[in-house]
């Protein structure tokens, strides 16, 4: 068992086989040892964001690991569908799937941090400029002009 | 846990001095601190991360405020395709040059050498390399994505953070460290001193050797073994020691001691230097290492090695032939002259043995001790090479070359006595066999013939298959079966089928065909008796009479039976006519169409002689073994007691050899005696007459005694013998021709034309299974054949098929 310490000071005790879905934990704990590695503060990540990623971990904790992407020919070819647990588990506000991408890639989570992209991926597919400028709530700070010169360089890209 | 570890309060992720500062106060601790003073802690881990990691996503592009979502904690996300790193990255560069160097100024200044100096090498290399590992899993983050990204751009010079560590190991300390102190001689140092015998700790060396092959990198995939480093500063030194050592070695070696010596002192020495490349070395090395020490232990010495074989092979000494065989198979051509020597020396071998034989032996060779002689030399040259050669294909084959000439040409097989220069050995080991195969014979009568029969047969085999004529040997081992046969003298239908089957697998079935058509024959034969023998019975009550005597006939097919026909005419007693026409209907009737020939010259039979006084009982029962012309002399006195050798001659109308001949040994066992002759003149009196003489008269001896009631008096007439070797020549001549022929007309049928020369060549090859043929026998049978017009010569010294 490990103790894992978020940001704001919440302890979380947890089986080591889930903490070491994280690599970066699962290098530490190989590098100076489980005995001082009992104790882990992960000063990035608040209580909220961090008990989300750790039922994650915890439901993934028996799969296999991937391996090495470059060498394992099968994850050449990029899964595009979301495992229906993940698409579930995913289901949050945005800010709080942002939270989870980026601890993700904070802690080296690899699924995890697909599996986000791959959302937010969804979430853009299909949808023009001024949709998606309304769903991320970003601020069109294009002049008329450069909106329709950017249009004109990225026509040939237009689905009609 | 000690004050020292609790991390600072992480930087500000913009702040690069400040980051760096916080991330170089815990590399101390990994690289260069006492480790005593407690290793780094997860604390410590965790923030030094951490510090990257925000270093890293800071430097925010202010203009992209509208991502709400993505701010947090004021560490704002970098836009697009910047990557911070850089700097932090060159920091750490610029920090292990600085630490490596004053380690290395360290060395200088503590003057460390040889032992000393790789011990060093090796502590810091140890804790560097740890060190490496946890900077790299630290620096992790910046490995994933501005190190990625720098290496997918294609970015020279730009490694992960082991890697970094590696280069700048092999620039800034080894590099400058063998130029300065040559680290490699001070290891080639502890080698040598190894192989001198003395105990150094391989564990060094290995952890330092190791480094050698990791501080070698493909630029371009960091995962890839690189051997440039171990190869170039390492291996072709160590090489260049190795064979400048052992040619000093072994020639200082040879000086005191003798080359069977040395070549235990190779074996040592080479099975050094194989663990030396288990225990330490990289496995790339074996081939070249081992190389090299065969190069300058064994192909130096080779030719020392190859003169002092002969000398081995006279004591016997096979361990050092074995360990020599060792040797020298390692080097190319190295066995070529123990081949050439082995061969002749086990010629010599094999024709002095029968040179001292045959000096032993007054009389004729018996082809017992002639087989056992040849048989020795062989077993004890198998086992040499079997043992100490393991089998070599080269030393096999001239260890069968030279079995092959002592086999078939030596003093006894190619003697005076032996006008056609074929060889004697195929005849010799035919009849050893039937001694063998033979009913009472004094080879079977051992304790556990059984046992011992099938391993003499096996000996048999043994030397069969190097024989050269192998035909000669089918011709006189069908006739000693054929004789076994007929006078069921075989001693086990078992042995005899064990021993064409061994022959059926050494020269395939073609060769027992005969044979076993023979056996066929005998038990067709059996039944046929067996129903001759109840005919003979019931057809007394039909009037015919029974016989008058037990009659019993073999009757076998005269193409397979290499049986003489009698060579006189004869008159059949008219005791016998009476069943000899009763068989001879007998068989007509039941095969119309075949011939039946009598071979009155292999019949035999029993007489029984009532007349002669006995001792105190009165008359003495004889029972006599004749053969058949002796029978026909002896039932004329049935009827007299009396004849002339004129009378005689008309009674069995037998020729004189085989009437005298068979009448010379009636006359020794004194059951007639002959007298008068030559017209009874008065000084022939006193002067024994010659058998056979005009007028000699044969009387019936009534006083004749013998030990005995049986005797034998079926004993081969001489001039039977002399007559039987001819024969045997004849017809494996005439084997020959048909043979010969046949494969003539075989290959040229399949080839239509064909050189001359070529012809008689692949003739030779097809024939050498069976017998060597001579060049003028071949052109012989060419000539015969296109006399029949079977061959025509065409243009050009050709010949052609004619279908």
């Amino acid at each position: 068992m490990v103790t894992l310490i978020s940001s704001d000071g919440q302890t979380f005790e947890i089986d080591a086989k889930v903490a070491e879905k994280s690599v970066l934990i699962k290098n530490m704990m190989e590098d100076i040892g489980d005995e001082a590695s009992s104790e882990i503060p992960i000063p990035n990540v608040a209580s909220n964001v961090l008990s989300k990623v750790i039922e994650y971990c915890t439901h993934h904790k028996d799969d296999p690991s991937l391996g090495d992407e470059e060498t394992n020919p099968a994850n050449k070819i990029k899964n595009i569908d979301i495992d229906e647990w993940d698409q579930k588990f995913l289901a949050v506000d945005q800010e709080m799937l942002f939270e989870i991408i980026l601890t993700a890639n904070y802690l080296d989570i690899k699924p995890l941090l697909e599996a986000g992209c791959k959302t937010v991926a969804n979430m853009i597919k299909g949808k023009s400029p001024e949709e998606i400028r309304r769903t991320f709530n970003i601020q069109n700070d294009f002049t008329p002009e450069e909106e329709s010169q950017i249009r004109r360089e990225n026509e040939w890209a237009e689905d009609r | 846990m000690p004050a020292v570890n609790v991390p600072p309060v992480l930087p500000s992720p913009n702040d690069l001095v400040g980051t760096w500062a916080y991330v170089e106060h815990g590399i101390d601790y990994i690289l260069v601190r006492d480790l005593s003073e407690g290793g780094i802690t997860s604390q410590m881990y965790m923030s030094i991360y951490t510090a990257i990691h925000n270093f890293c996503i800071s430097r925010s592009n202010s203009g992209n405020t509208g991502m709400g979502g993505f701010n947090r904690g004021g560490a704002a996300p970098s836009r697009g395709a910047q990557l911070q790193g850089k700097e932090l990255y060159q920091y750490l560069k610029a920090y292990l040059s600085k630490h490596l160097r004053q380690v290395l100024q360290q060395i200088v200044d503590d003057n460390l050498h040889d032992i000393d100096l790789v011990q060093f090498y090796i502590k810091t290399w140890d804790r560097y390399t740890l060190g490496a590992r946890y900077l790299n899993h630290i620096f992790d983050y910046l490995n994933r994505h501005w190190v990625k990204r720098e290496r997918d751009e294609g970015r020279k010079g730009v490694f992960d953070v082991n890697t970094l560590c590696l280069t700048i190991w092999r620039d800034d300390l080894f590099k400058p460290l063998q130029e300065q102190r040559n680290l490699i001689q001070a290891v080639l140092n502890l080698i040598q001193r190894e192989r001198h015998g003395e105990t150094i700790a391989t564990v060094g060396v290995k952890k330092i050797i190791q480094c050698f092959v990791s501080l070698g990198l493909d630029e371009n995939d960091t995962k890839k073994v690189n051997l440039s480093i171990y190869r170039e500063y390492f291996e072709s030194p160590f090489l260049q020691t190795t064979a400048v050592f052992y040619t000093e070695e072994s020639k200082s070696f040879l000086q005191t001691n003798s080359i069977v010596e040395y070549m235990k002192k190779c074996e040592t020495r080479l099975a050094e230097e194989q663990r030396r490349l288990t225990v330490y070395l990289h496995p790339s090395s074996q081939p070249e290492l081992m190389e090299t020490c065969r190069r300058f232990l064994i192909q130096q010495h080779a030719t020392e090695m190859q003169q002092e074989f002969q000398a081995l092979l006279e004591q016997d000494r096979a361990s050092d032939m074995k360990r020599m065989f060792e040797l020298l198979s390692q080097i190319p051509e190295g066995l070529k002259p123990l081949q050439e020597q082995l061969e002749s020396h086990v010629k010599r071998q094999g024709i002095e043995a029968v040179v001292k034989l045959s000096k032993e032996t007054t009389s004729s060779v018996d082809p017992k001790s002639y087989t056992d002689t040849l048989l020795r030399v062989h077993t004890k040259y198998a086992k040499l090479v079997k043992e100490s050669f393991k089998d070599h294909t080269g030393l096999v084959k001239a260890f069968d070359t030279a079995c092959k000439a002592y086999i078939n040409y030596n003093v006894i097989a190619s003697g005076a006595a032996h006008s056609k220069g074929d060889s004697k050995t195929p005849e010799l080991l035919a009849r050893y066999s039937d001694s063998l195969l033979k009913k009472n014979s004094r080879e079977a009568d051992d304790a556990n013939a059984d046992v011992d029969l099938d391993s003499r047969l096996n000996n048999i085999m043994t030397i069969f298959q190097y024989v050269n004529e192998k035909d000669t040997f089918q011709t006189v081992y069908t006739r000693l079966l054929s004789k076994r046969l007929v006078h069921n003298t075989s001693a086990s239908d078992e042995a005899e089928t064990n021993m064409v089957s061994k022959l059926g697998e050494a020269c395939g079935v073609e060769y027992t065909v005969k044979l076993n058509r023979m056996f066929q024959d005998m038990s067709v034969s059996a039944s046929l008796q067996a129903e001759f023998k109840e005919l003979s019975y019931s057809s007394g009550d039909n009037g015919n009479g029974r016989l008058a005597a037990d009659f019993a006939v073999q009757v076998v097919s005269k193409g397979t039976w290499p049986l003489p026909g009698p060579k006189s005419p004869f008159n059949i007693p008219k005791d016998l006519v009476n069943a000899y026409e009763l068989y001879t209907s007998f068989y007509n009737k039941k095969h119309s169409g075949r011939k039946l020939s009598w071979l009155w010259n292999m019949s035999k039979g029993e007489l029984k002689m009532n007349f002669a006084a006995g001792g105190a009982t009165g008359k003495m029962s004889y029972t006599l073994q004749v053969s058949l012309y002796q029978m026909a002399i002896l039932l004329a006195y049935n009827t007299n007691d009396c004849y002339t050798i004129e009378q005689l001659r008309e009674i069995t109308a037998l020729s004189d050899d085989i009437l005298l001949g068979s009448l010379a040994i009636i006359l020794k066992a004194r059951v007639l005696t002959m007298c008068g002759g030559a017209g009874g003149s008065s000084s022939s009196k006193t002067a024994t007459p010659t058998v056979g003489e005009p007028n000699s008269i044969y009387r019936l001896n009534y006083d004749f005694k013998n030990k005995k009631i049986r005797l034998n008096l079926n004993l081969p007439i001489k001039s039977d013998q002399r007559a039987e070797s001819d024969e045997v020549a004849k017809s494996i001549e005439d084997d020959r021709k048909l043979f010969l022929q046949a494969v003539i007309v075989r290959i040229m049928k399949t080839r239509k034309e064909l050189k001359h020369m070529a012809l008689i060549q692949e003739t030779i090859e097809q024939s050498k299974k069976r017998f060597m043929p001579k060049v003028p026998e071949i052109k012989k049978n060419i000539d015969a054949l296109i006399e029949k017009e079977y061959l025509q010569r065409g243009n050009d010294n050709t010949l052609q098929y004619l279908a």
